[in-house]
């Protein structure tokens, strides 16, 4: 079994091949040959992950990426970013970093908010001069805030599988996900900082009030994606249907910038763009689904119960566990499996279930970026077009921080907890 | 993908694919802005008319499905796959690296599809449908076994253009 | 050696009770000629592929409310009928006479599922953002239900939309507003804290969830008789003595739902009598429009009618 789970795919893995074959050649070798599962589970499971509702957010998101690269709405958008911010250091990389917390607020998925990013403002990074590395290491680091801050659906399972309070954990995510956005954000301007290049762009009053006019359609975007799930028009997931249909009617009526032609190939490609991201969601299921039943992450746990740690201890131990498990289970199966066994010992070590729960969250969407698995990175892989080792390399810096960030979460209760009391 | 990628020799097989390589990005691009529509038609008639069309988050869920089993194909031709490129690209065993990996991926496939029809097959004779729509489930679950089928072919055909620019880098040394 | 996986899509509730009690019984009996292994949450997967899992054979056992099983055979719908019990134990002496639970367990043996458990889950309630009080509070309420018309036309019967919302999707609508309300059990709600979104719980006695634990039939047929029996007897043994766990759990979590500020409204009885003769007609007419289902509706209505005259 250590063969066919872990071996193989380690070596197909480093052959290069597609991530997804990574997962299901090592799923098929075990149903065949090792153990007797039937091999129906396959079509099951991917079908199973597949036809998940919540996962809609990534096509739609993609689309209205596509959309907006297409029609012109992400480059007025970029314009006006530099110049309203051109002075500030590091604007561009704020800027950045604003848009993934807007987005990944409002669309819950990080790889969605990775593909909308990568679509609008990779072109603005590289025209600040960020290398394409660091361009692309902070549109998929970003992006992990998307879980964090409400809706989430990470929190949503955590609340499910561990009987927690979700408008509690929702409430908690918000400081969590503003400390990690606001360490990043004082990485990126610390770094343009010692670079000294912060007055490339001058400020220029009627540029920027022009390059306003021109953005004002795609600045509505967020605000009408966001009110919408406010007021409660529509639901976080259909809000990314509305977003495609919004940058569709911009683009058609507005800056009549996108033809009947383009607008199918730009569904086209966010289809495309999905099967590429989500058979890699539904490989890794049928691979989860075997972790499962053979119960390696419950022997896991087990192994971590018998230490006899402190609630000091657990902490680390639980940080430590769940980077290595994002690397093989995929998010959801992690926090359906893992918490119903976690959470009952960290309250017998009086952990609150509600700052645990973040706790996990924020592990699950580091792990989303970070190698050798994440899928923001290669959410960007697909849609930047740049190799994965120039990935990982921009990612590094970000993942520290977001550590760090994470370290402060875990040891420092109030944090989380403090809004949570009051309400 | 320009026609001298498309790996089936023969000028009309090569049109043909490539036309069909056309005809199923126009389906996933129709298909997808269906959906879009469908989702805002939905929302917007709870939210202003306090009606739903029942079965619409099926609908989305099932036509997910579809695309992604689709657009798996069509990754497969255009060699779009998201993968850990670690080789660099001008290693030797690149033609004969490639050569593997499409094998891999026409074998996990095609075992992915096998078990899928089997699956269908049950599913087909048990015949149970969904619960909003009232599909007969075997339509959606269909789809898995079309896209695995199609990637499958697709596959071999990559392994042949594979086979065929290993054997003539090897002539050439 | 045998693995018998239990899947569920809740934890901590009646139905995982159930799972473990049957645990114990059948391991006291057959040792470890069985080893049994417990899922609950949806670790095996999400409702409809526990359900497809089930009845082809990649899970061996799955317990689910009944309206969840439907798809794999409309005959479970018979249990969903609104109104159709007036109490829990009347609920139990229905579904646990001796004759009838024969029947029960071999009632879907042509769909290759074996019930080996049937229990009293919990009774189906409305939550509201605001109180709901009488009858004509629900007119124009978006009320998220199950897909399922037992639910979807009663609901539409006192003028409110019923909104088949994914479960993903219920905890941001319901604090925006996009819906006012769902149909569900109490245990759910407190599982869920779902009083830090809404306080408000009307009893509509709308009707009570039954759970059913079913086996895949090729995989128990392939045991041998003394574990099939050992199993038949666990799943007995269990049902009784988690029936009045489930009847406690549902009184503490209602507890538990007034202690965190929730309110638990009546409706005036009046109102709420001419509310469930209407749903108990409608639902009929949807059980009795496909003659298998009519008979098994039937035959139910037969054990529960000699039970209220032996009364
Ligand atoms: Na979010
Ligand atoms: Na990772």
């Amino acid at each position: 079994m250590i063969v066919t789970l872990a071996a193989l795919p380690v070596a197909l893995l480093a052959l290069g091949a597609p991530v997804f074959i990574v997962f299901l050649a090592g799923a098929i070798a075990t149903i065949a040959w090792v153990l007797p599962v039937p091999p129906i589970i396959i079509q099951q499971t991917v079908f199973g992950s597949l036809s998940n509702y919540a996962l809609l957010a990534v096509p739609f998101f993609l689309f209205a990426g596509e959309l907006m690269r297409r029609s012109g709405i992400a480059d007025r958008l970029v314009d006006f970013a530099i110049a309203a911010v051109g002075r500030v250091p590091g604007s561009m990389g704020l800027t950045t970093i604003g848009a993934g917390t807007v987005l990944g607020a409002v669309s819950g998925s990080s790889p969605a908010t990775v593909a909308a990013l990568g679509k609008t403002l990779y072109p603005g990074l590289l025209r600040t001069r960020h290398s394409p590395s660091e361009a692309a290491g902070l549109i998929a680091s970003s992006a992990s805030v998307a879980i964090v801050i409400p809706p989430s659906i990470a929190m949503i399972l955590y609340g499910a599988a561990a009987e927690q309070s979700i408008a509690k954990l929702f409430i908690a995510g918000v400081p969590a996900g503003l400390l990690i956005a606001g360490l990043m954000a004082l990485w990126v301007v610390g770094v343009a900082l010692v670079r000294g290049s912060a007055s490339e762009h001058r400020f220029v009053a009627a540029i920027a009030v022009r390059a306003f006019l021109r953005a004002v359609p795609g600045l509505l975007m967020p605000v009408f994606v966001l009110g919408g799930i406010v007021a409660g028009w529509f639901s976080p997931t259909e809000a990314g249907g509305f977003a495609a249909l919004y940058a569709i009617l911009v683009g058609i009526l507005v800056h009549r910038s996108l033809s009947l032609s383009e607008l199918l190939e730009a569904a086209a490609e966010a289809a495309v763009l999905s099967a590429q991201i989500l058979i890699i969601v539904a490989a890794a299921g049928v691979f989860s689904y075997l972790l499962t039943t053979q119960q390696v992450p419950q022997a896991l746990i087990g192994w971590v119960g018998g230490l006899g740690l402190n609630a000091w201890q657990f902490l680390l131990a639980v940080n430590l566990l769940l980077l290595a498990v994002g690397c093989l289970l995929d998010p959801t199966s992690a926090i359906l499996v893992l918490s119903p066994l976690l959470v009952p010992m960290a309250t017998s070590l009086g952990i609150d279930p509600i700052h645990f729960g973040i706790v996990m969250t924020v592990n699950l969407a580091i792990g989303m970026f970070t190698p050798p698995f994440g899928l923001n990175v290669f959410v960007a892989q697909s849609v930047l077009g740049l190799p994965l080792g120039t990935i990982f390399r921009g990612v590094l810096p970000f993942a520290i921080v977001q550590i760090l960030a994470l370290a402060i979460i875990t040891y420092w209760p109030p944090l989380t907890l403090a809004i949570t009391r009051l309400v | 993908m320009s026609p001298r990628d498309m790996p089936i020799g023969g000028d009309i097989l090569a049109t043909l694919s490539a036309a069909s390589h056309k005809l199923v990005r126009l389906l996933l691009g129709l298909v997808l802005l269906a959906m879009t529509l469908a989702n805002a038609l939905n929302a917007g008639a709870r939210y202003l008319f306090g009606t739903q069309m029942r079965g619409t988050d099926e609908l989305l869920a099932f036509s997910q499905v579809g695309i992604v089993m689709l657009g798996l194909a069509v990754v497969t031709a255009e060699r779009r796959h998201l993968a850990v490129d670690l080789f660099p690209a001008k290693s030797p065993i690149n033609a004969l690296r490639r050569l593997v990996l499409s094998l891999v991926t026409f074998a996990a496939t095609l075992y992915a599809a096998i078990q899928s029809y089997a699956f269908v097959e049950r599913m087909a004779a048990f015949g149970s449908k969904s619960m909003g729509l009232g599909v007969p489930m075997v339509i959606p679950h269909a789809l898995v076994f079309v896209g695995f089928a199609l990637t499958a072919a697709v596959a071999l055909a990559t392994a042949l253009a594979d086979a065929r620019a290993l054997v003539s880098e090897e002539s050439r040394r | 050696q045998t693995v018998m996986k239990m899947a569920s899509a809740t934890i901590n509730d009646v139905q995982h009770e159930f799972q473990k009690v049957f645990k114990r019984e059948l391991e006291a009996t057959v040792g470890d000629a069985i080893t049994v292994e417990i899922y609950p949450a949806s670790q095996l997967g999400p409702i409809p592929q526990m359900a497809e899992g089930v009845a082809f054979g990649t899970i061996e056992s799955f317990i689910s409310p009944t309206s969840f099983l439907t798809p794999l055979d409309p005959k479970f719908q018979v249990f969903d009928v609104p109104g159709l019990f007036a109490s829990p134990d009347e609920l139990s002496a229905v579904i646990h006479d001796p004759d009838y639970r024969d029947h029960i367990e071999t009632m879907f043996l042509d769909r290759g599922l074996r019930v080996i458990g049937a229990i009293y889950n919990s009774p189906v309630l409305i939550l509201t953002r605001k109180p709901v009080e009488t009858v004509a509070d629900m007119k124009g309420l978006k009320v998220r239900t199950f897909a399922s018309p037992l639910q979807v036309l009663p609901m539409e019967a006192v003028g409110a939309i019923a909104t088949p919302l994914p479960l993903s999707e219920v905890v941001p609508q319901l604090q925006s507003g996009g819906i006012d309300g769902m149909l569900a059990g109490m245990p759910i709600l407190t599982a869920f804290k779902f009083y830090d979104i809404a306080k408000n719980v009307t009893d509509l006695d709308f009707s009570f969830i039954v759970s059913m634990n079913v086996v895949n039939e090729q995989w128990f047929q392939s045991q041998a008789p003394e574990i099939q029996e050992a199993i038949r007897q666990a799943g007995r043994a269990a049902e009784a003595e988690v029936f009045p766990w489930g009847v406690e759990n549902v009184a503490r979590a209602n507890g538990v739902w007034t202690d965190n500020g929730g309110m638990i409204h009546q409706l005036p009885a009046d109102e709420l009598k001419a509310m469930l003769a209407e749903f108990e007609s409608i639902g009929a007419e949807v059980v009795t429009a496909e003659p298998a289902t009519a008979e098994e509706y039937e035959r139910l209505q037969g054990v529960l009618k000699a039970k209220r005259e032996a009364n």
